[in-house]
Formats: C-alpha cells, structure tokens, sequence
C-alpha cells in the first residue's frame, strides 16, 4: 500500500492512543485517516505497559473518559474478533494509617458523586478477596468492583483493526521528518516515504510527542521516566481473578498475569530518561535491569505478600512512560499551530485512559471544541514555563514521587519553586508571606502573623493557616485588605472591529462606553462555559481582559482563535506589563482616597468602572470590581511602579489596619459571596442557565455569540442542574469538593468547590443540584438536603443566593 | 571443590540486534543487556553442584564495563559466593579473556572452570578452548551433562550425529551447551541478598594481561531484509516454485 498523497487527518503514533484516535475517528466521523507509525504498532511504550485499568480520578470528566474505555474494551472483540484481555478483577487499595485511611473515605465520596461504588472493606474481608495478602498492618482497604486489567498490546491490535474495518489506512515504518506550514497551519506531512497534505494533525506521538510538536512550533511537555517492574513465576493459590491491588503506603502495585504477580511501584527517587530527544530507533526496547534502584520495591513486595520469598523472577521490564509536570495527561489543540491536535503523557495510565481519550481526541480533532470539560488535561493549561525541559522535568519528577503519597488538601509543589515572581515578593515575605505556586507564579496563601512558622503544616483536617486565614478574611470584611494579584493573566484586544468581535465572542455585551467594565462568559457551541472573565473598554477600539492566572494561555488561546479571519482585532498578552493589587474592603475608599487627587466616590467612579488614578507619582489602571464581595477596586499598575504604590497604600492604610491579605482567603470570602470559580462552578459541561449566570448573557440583544443557538434551544426548557450554595451546622467538617448531595435521601450531584466561611461561620460548598426532570425554585428549596462528607452523612442547608450580603449594598457602597 | 565462572554482558536475547550507522559494529546504546544464556547454563550448573554438596565455592568472572556488576550480581542471586569485576570499557577478545581468567585461575585455584559455549553477541566459541590450552588442562566443550566425582569430571557433550562422554581429571575446563540446564528464576530475597555479596574490582593490568584487540574489525552489516511472500493459489503452484524459483525440491 502506497502513502496517500492527501489525507483529511493524519494521526502520528500507532501506540494505544493513536489508534484508539483512528478508530474513533474512521467509525464515528467516517474521517479519511492515515496514521503514521514509525516503528511497529505498539513499540514505543504500548507494548510494556503493565495493562492495569483505574477508572476513578478527581475529575469527574476524566473519570468518565476512563469509563468509556472500559465500556470499549468489554466490547472491542465483537465487532472486530480481536480480544482485549478485559478482566473485570475490581481493584484493592489497601490503607495502613489513619491519613490514608481519611483519603479512602474522601474517595469513595468521590466515586459515589462520580456514579461508582466503591466500598471500604475490613482487612478480613480485603484477605477474603485476597488471601496472599498480608493483612495484619491495614486498616482496610477500597474495593472497587468495576475496575479492571486489560492486554495494552491486544487492545491496540484490536483498535487497528477496528480502524482498518472503518477505512483508516495505517502505515508501519513511516517517520515523520517535519511539517510544511502555512503561518500557524500544517499544510503537509513530511515523512520518509513521501509527503501527505493534510487538514489535521493528531499528534500521538508518546514520548516522541515533544519532538513531532517542536517541528510545528508546539510544545509538549512531557518528561520519559523510567518505569520499572517484574513479572514473577506463577504463584501456588493466586486467583486468575485476583484484584490488582494498589498498596500505596508501600508505593507498590500488583496485578495477576498468567498465574504469576506484575509487581511495580512509584519509588520517590524516580529515573528521569533523556530531557534531550529520544535516540532512533527505540523500538520494541527496554533499560537494563536496575535492581539496585527497584530494590525497595522488592522489600515492600515481599512484605505484603509473603508468597513471593521463595518466587522466581521470570522477567523485570524497565521501559520509559511519558510523565507529566502535574500527573495529568496532554490532550487538546496545540495553542501555537492552527491543526494540530495532541493526545500524550499518559503518566502510565494510558492503558485505562486509552479508549475514552481516543474518542474524546476524534470529537476534539472533527468539531475544534472539546466534547466535554477536559481543562485538567488540556495543553492550553501550560505556558511558557514549561518549555523550559529542567523545570519540566523536576516538577515531574515530583509529580511522579508522589503518585502514591497521601495527597492532603491544599498541598503545593516544593520543586520548580520561584520561577516566575512579582515584583512585591520580597515585601510580602517580610509581611510572612505563605506562597503557593500557580503556573510558575510564586503567589501569597496566607500570612503567618509573629510567632507562627510561616509554612504549611499539611493535615487531612483543618490546617495550620486556618486560623490566621480567618483573620485576614476578617480584616477585608470589617476593614480593608490588599491582594497581590499580579500574576493575573491580561490581555489587550485592539483594532477597528474589536468591540464587534469580543461582542461575538463574550455571552455578555461588551459594547458598552469607553470606561466601562463587563464581566461575561465566553461560551463554547454547546453554551457551556470556557472562559470567565473581566472586559474593560479603554478606549472605541481597545479593549483590557483580565482573567486567572491558570487560565493564561487557554483564555487567550480561545479568544485569538475565535478572531474571524479579515476581522481588524489583535489579541496580545500584556501579563508581565502590569503588577495589580486588589485593595478590598470596606475601608478602601478611604485608603485609596488618601494617595490619589482623583475623585473615588461612588458617583464619581461607580461599581463597573475603569478609570486612570495618579497614584504615587504613576498613572494605575483602576478596575471597580470585585471577587470578595467588598467594595474595592482591582489596581493594574506598571510593572515597576508595583513596589511604590503598594508602599503609598500601606502607609496610608496604616489607620485602617490594612494588611497584604493571600489566596486562601480571598476562597473564603468568594465562597460566601457565592462567586463561581471556573474549572470547578463553571466548566464547558455547565450553561450559564445553569451556573445561575443567566442575567450576564445577552440573549435579549439579538446580537450574534458563540453559544447563542445553543443557549436559546436551552431557555425554554427545564434545567436538569443548578448551581447553589451549601452550608452545614457542623463546625468541624472539612468540605474540599466532590462530596455528594443528598435531596430527600437520594442522590442529587456533587459539591464543585469547599471551604468555609468565616463570616457565616460555617463549611460552604458550591454544587449542582440535579435532576432529569427539572430543577426548579421549588424543586430546590423543597428538598431535606445531606452532604456525604468522608462518607459520613452530614445534615446540610440549600441557600438559592450568596450567603453573604444577597443585595449587593457592599459592593456597590 | 571450588568452581570459576565467567559470565558475559550481552545485548539481551530477546531483543533485535541492530548494526551501527558506520558498520563498524552493533548498537548498544538504549540496548537492554543482560547475562549471556549459555553463561546463565553455566552458572545454573555451578549452583546446582553446590547444592548437590560437591562444590563448596562458586566463584564468578566477569570482564567488561562498570555495568557487568549487574549481570555478576544476576550470578550472585542465583547462588554464586562472590565475583571478581574486571573492569574493561572496550571490546575484549577471546584470547584476552582466556588471558585474564588464566590469570585469575592461577591465584584462586579453582577446581572446575565453567564457561558457556559462546556469547550470542560475537558468536566466537574460543574462549573456552583458548583458557584450556592457557592453562594446560583438559576441557570439554558444549557440555550437556555434567557429573563430579574422584577428582574426575565426566562430560556428556553433543556432537554431530550424537553423544560424546568424556572424563577429565579435574582442574578442568567445560562449556556449557544449551541443555545441560534450565537456568533458575531468582528469587526477590535472592535478589536482595546478592546485593550484600562480596564482589572485588581489578583491571587487566593490575592482572598483568593486555586486552588490546589483536583482530580487526572491517565491516558489520546486517543480514538481507527477508523479502515479502506470496500467496499462492494451487498445491501444483507452490510446489512449481519449490523447484524452480527456491530450487529446494529435486
């Protein structure tokens, strides 16, 4: 079979990604697919992967992605005679202390809210499901019947054939050498059998990914680690249908294989492979054995199941996986070429995840829009940073290391630290500042006043900040507080149709007079929510965006791509131009009263408002806005005037108590005014309608947007969810998120987000009550609602508004 | 009775030799190595003299670069005693292995020195028989049985068109052929005791030997690429090109 000249899409890699992404592509979009395979199907790192399949993860998007993949797998051989060696073993996770055992029950309240059953078991019962287990150290174990293992080089046959059935042509021995471009489009495929003109590129490249983007100007930040396991010799008693077994106290992980035991853990030291590109050929190929380094996975091996003292290793595999800086895998449109699509850095779960991703890419790659929320392992989550392959690989590498720790809430990174600060970082560590990082910024969590040790004491319970949190929360409440928000993502939109442009883009009208400030959504075709952010009109023609600092390059990505071509608009990040400080509070008026001549009072810069203030001898961009639910103003300031005007501030806020004030409160305050955070409130799964955003979307308007069609489909009938606020009476439940609602004793959604209010004194979580015939005022305010928290039934109150200051008197004073 | 035996690191078995870009020889960079098999046999036949009660010591040998500690502390798992690394970056030829084990031979007085037939990387089956000629004592080579008794060692060793047995007065040399044993898998606290087994380091010169290679290479290059098959649609056709084209049928 000779290379096609032209394709409509090209995938690259024929691992189990690249051809779960052709299967789907060919089957279900009837797509005309060539893909690319350089060595042979499988041969880069499909073919030694351990083949566990998980399904559960802390998104529930993601987890549902997992799901598919099992769905496929039972079903792959009936429609292409091809096994998958599917087994339905269910899987254990054993605990052996009380943190692990608090993450377990945290989990199976995650399950249950994703529509799993995960029970928590007895260690007799774990022996029962096991009985060559050591059991004597657990304190139980999870049982989740539903997972699985499979036969990652079966599937991948499996899905090849499938796309064959569906007429996608895949080619052995085909490397790609580069990319012809057209500005930011590929236009053609260089391989070395000859080039393929091409629509669309699906980059499945596994460890090779990074470099097959680098050629169209991508980046793909992934870091090979090396992955070491042994295969043993068949153990006397072990059940075919053994559980695969997670013991991540021990940092270890077994599986049944033909009557013997794959055994392989997550060590803390782990093994970075080349930061470089990766030699060719690699095909088929494996590290030496590295005994010395697996040896402390053999200590813990034989500890929990004895059996394995007198087992004869058959096999040890030590194979390069792709890993990631933050443990979640790399899907999604490449923000710096126009069609290529990415699907790598599976972090050894590619097996599990390989069916459902390939699905997802093919809608991604037909539509350009995503199918469902897949923000926590979107490309467009990255940023410059992580082209920097040193930083990349630490923080994998830390990433890696803690695999199997206890994740305790609000834990931070320790690797990659510093690399990009605010020009008030030393002033805010004199103040005590507690930073947590967030796309490299280095930004303040918490302060800790004299006497408390200025880090992070991590708990499964309330943590060391909770009580120096409260008083900041308290201080911008009664008084006033000053936020560094300077890495706040910001861009300009300029040019003579800009204004017709964001107004076809944003939900809300952004054509408003020069001076005034919008906050909107920006949705995709569904209506579902991808952006969430501030617009300024500066002046007829330019236009000031500001949003969060995780979100840098998806906003921007969404917005430039959204630009229709010929239109006079330019999008450009501005980020690093201006530090912003949000002095908040109801004492603000006061203190920024004090070190500008202008005039700040409510008539003359009301709520909604941009305006330049001489502040300390420099012009500030003033925003009248609010994310606590004070009066206050967001202050973009140039850059290397930040140090001088924060300086004016506190000096002339000194009367007023003002303090630097960090990110952990700033939660809890916009938790109690019920502002929605997007990524968790507010992702591409949920409408405004539902978010309760209706009133900034301007369906009145008959003014064109993305999402308009689909949101006029949606008005007139009922909502199947709605967001709204929970509260509990119980002062010591620790509410993070995911716990699951109960209305009359039945499930009724998840919390999206979790923390507590120290105003109203209470946890407060935000979620989506649902319903499939409707979710009225009556339907919710009718309810007896519970939150299952740690799988404990906790009696909790449906609050339809903001806990907080309902009339919105503060922020408008 | 103390037994010798060398080990070799080797591209493991299970995977595709690839020949260098330049021809000057086999890729070994990203290339998984392991023990040389037919070492392995040898190793395995050592452990199991030991454990049968006739050998007390099992001393093993390994020439080659720092990571040949890998495949010596592979012997050790499986039973050997302690090794000796001598530690050699470049390609060592037969006649200098043979060398430097006679040097060894002669401080440590090994009774038996086993060996296996020939490395898979180099194919050379001469070091066996050079160490022998070294040392002055018999040898028996591609051993498939091996029996210990009376300070005699008798062979069973497979030649063309059957087998040979032969008996050696000991010290002796014997390689191992392919079924002499099925090597052992090594157990996980096996493979944890080795890692604590003594295993001295020394060079060639410290052994007063010179390894340097006394043949020269002039090209390595990989075999034909086997050309596609046909599909065939009769007996009569199949056998037509049997005769004709393959020329393997009369």
């Amino acid at each position: 079979m000779a290379l096609p000249t032209h394709a409509q899409i090209v995938v690259i890699g024929g691992g189990i990604i690249g051809c779960s992404t052709a299967y789907h592509l060919a089957k279900e979009h009837k797509a005309d697919v060539v893909l690319l395979e350089q060595g042979k199907l499988t041969s880069g790192s499909t073919w030694h992967a351990a083949g566990l399949v998980g399904q559960l993860r802390s998104s529930a998007s993601i987890t549902q992605v997992l799901k598919r993949s099992v769905e496929l797998y039972k079903t792959l051989e009936a429609e292409t005679g091809l096994a998958t060696g599917w087994k339905m073993t269910g899987c254990l996770r054993l605990a052996t202390t009380p943190d692990r055992w608090t993450e377990f029950k945290r989990l199976a309240t995650t399950a249950r809210s994703f529509g799993m059953d995960m029970e928590l078991i007895s260690p007799e019962e774990t022996k029962k499901l096991w009985p060559l287990l050591e059991t004597s150290d657990l304190l139980g174990a999870s049982w989740l019947p539903t997972d699985g293992q499979a036969s990652p080089s079966d599937i991948t046959q499996s899905l090849a054939k499938g796309a064959r059935m569906h007429g996608a042509r895949i080619f052995e021995g085909v490397r790609v050498t580069g990319f012809e471009m057209d500005g930011k489009r590929i236009k053609t495929v260089l391989t070395t059998d000859g080039p393929i003109a091409c629509d669309t590129v699906v980059n499945c490249g596994g460890q090779w990914a990074r470099e097959i983007g680098a050629m169209a100007g991508i980046n793909v930040p992934l870091q090979p680690v090396k992955h070491q396991y042994i295969v043993t010799e068949k153990l006397e008693g072990l059940s075919p249908d053994a559980p695969t077994i997670r013991d991540p106290d021990r940092r270890t992980y077994f599986k049944e294989e033909v009557g013997g035991l794959v055994m392989g853990g997550y060590e803390p030291n782990p093994q970075p492979w080349t930061t470089g590109d990766i030699p060719r050929p690699f095909e088929f190929q494996l590290f030496d054995d590295d005994w010395e380094h697996f040896e402390q996975h053999l200590t813990q091996a034989i500890a929990r199941v004895p059996a394995l003292e007198t087992t004869g290793v058959r096999q040890m595999i030590n194979g390069p996986e792709s890993f990631t800086p933050d443990g979640n895998f790399i899907m999604g449109a490449a923000p710096e070429c126009a069609n290529m699509y990415v699907g790598a850095g599976f972090n050894a779960f590619g097996i599990a995840a390989g069916g459902g991703a390939g699905w997802a890419l093919a809608e991604w790659a037909i539509k350009g829009e995503a199918p469902l929320d897949l923000w926590v392992v979107d490309i467009r989550r990255f940023s410059a940073l992580h082209r920097d392959r040193e930083w990349v690989k630490e923080r994998t590498l830390e990433a890696y290391g803690k695999h199997y720790t206890v994740g305790f809430p609000h834990e931070e990174y320790e690797s990659g630290r510093n690399a990009i600060v605010s020009p008030l970082y030393d002033r805010l560590k004199a103040h005590g500042a507690v930073f947590g990082s967030k796309l490299g910024w280095e930004r303040p969590n918490w302060f800790a006043p004299a006497g408390t040790e200025p880090h992070d004491v991590y708990a499964m319970g309330r943590q060391n900040w909770f009580g120096p949190v409260g008083d900041e929360h308290r201080l911008v409440r009664d008084s006033v507080g000053l936020f560094d928000q300077s890495s706040f993502a910001k861009y300009e939109v300029t040019g003579r149709d800009a204004a017709a442009v964001l107004n076809g883009i944003a939900a809300n009208s952004i054509d408003k007079p020069v001076g005034r400030l919008t906050y909107t959504q920006l949705l995709n075709s569904r209506g579902g929510i991808e952006c969430d952010l501030t617009i300024a009109r500066l002046a007829e023609d330019r236009f000031y965006i500001v949003t969060g600092t995780g979100f840098r390059t998806h906003d921007l990505a969404w917005i430039a791509e959204h630009i229709p071509a010929g239109a006079d608009a330019t999008i450009s990040d501005v980020t690093e131009a201006h530090g912003t400080l949000s002095l908040m509070g109801p004492r603000a008026r006061d203190v920024l009263a004090a070190v500008t001549t202008a005039d700040v009072s409510n008539a003359a810069f009301p709520f909604g408002h941009v305006r330049i203030l001489p502040i300390a001898g420099h012009d500030v961009r003033a925003l009248r806005v609010t994310y606590v639910g004070e009066l206050g103003w967001e202050l973009h300031i140039p850059l290397s005037a930040t140090g001088d005007v924060f300086d004016a501030l506190l000096q002339a806020g000194k009367t007023y108590g003002l303090k630097p004030v960090g990110y952990r409160a700033l939660e809890s305050l916009r938790l109690e005014k019920g502002y929605r955070a997007w990524g968790s409130d507010i992702t591409p799964n949920d409408t405004p309608f539902e978010a309760g955003l209706g009133w900034a979307v301007k369906l009145k308007s008959e003014k064109p947007f993305i999402g308009r069609d689909a949101l006029l489909a949606k008005r007139d009938a009922p909502l199947r969810k709605r967001l709204a606020t929970f509260t509990t009476e119980r002062e010591d439940v620790v509410l993070l998120g995911r716990e699951t609602i109960l209305r009359d004793g039945a499930f009724a959604g998840y919390l999206t987000s979790g923390g507590y209010g120290y105003t109203v004194e209470k946890p407060i979580g935000l979620g989506y009550v649902r319903h499939a015939d409707g979710v009225s005022d009556d339907f919710l305010a009718g309810g007896r609602y519970e939150l299952i928290v740690a799988n404990e039934k906790v009696a909790a109150t449906l609050h339809l508004g903001p806990l907080y200051d309902p009339e919105n008197l503060r922020v408008k004073a | 009775m103390k037994i010798l035996v060398a080990v070799k690191r080797v591209v493991d078995a299970n995977f595709r030799i690839r020949v260098k870009a330049d021809g000057t020889g086999v890729e070994l960079d990203n290339v998984k190595m392991s023990m040389n098999p037919f070492c392995e046999i040898a190793v395995e036949e050592a452990v199991r003299l030991k454990e049968a009660g006739i050998a007390t010591e099992i001393l093993v040998v390994s020439i080659g670069p720092a990571k040949a500690e890998d495949t010596l502390r592979q012997a050790l798992a499986m039973g050997a005693d302690r090794a000796i690394l001598v530690v050699h970056d470049t390609k060592a030829e037969p006649l200098g292995v043979a060398k430097t084990l006679a040097a060894i031979a002669k401080t440590e007085a090994p009774d038996l020195l086993l060996l296996g037939k020939q490395a898979i990387d180099d194919d050379s089956n001469q070091t066996g028989q050079m160490l022998a000629a070294l040392l002055g004592r018999g040898q028996a080579t591609f051993a498939s049985k091996i029996e210990i008794a009376d300070g005699k060692a008798t062979v069973t060793r497979e030649v063309d068109g059957g087998l040979q047995t032969l008996e050696l007065p000991l010290p002796a040399v014997v390689t191992a052929d392919l079924r002499l044993n099925t090597p052992r898998f090594v157990s996980l606290p096996n493979i944890i005791k080795a890692r604590a087994k003594p295993l001295a380091k020394t060079t060639a010169a410290e052994l007063g030997v010179d390894l340097t290679p006394r043949l020269r290479t002039l090209k390595v290059e990989e075999p034909p690429a086997r050309e596609a098959g046909v599909m065939v649609g009769s007996v009569a056709e199949l056998l037509d090109k049997l005769r004709n084209e393959a020329k393997v049928l009369p």
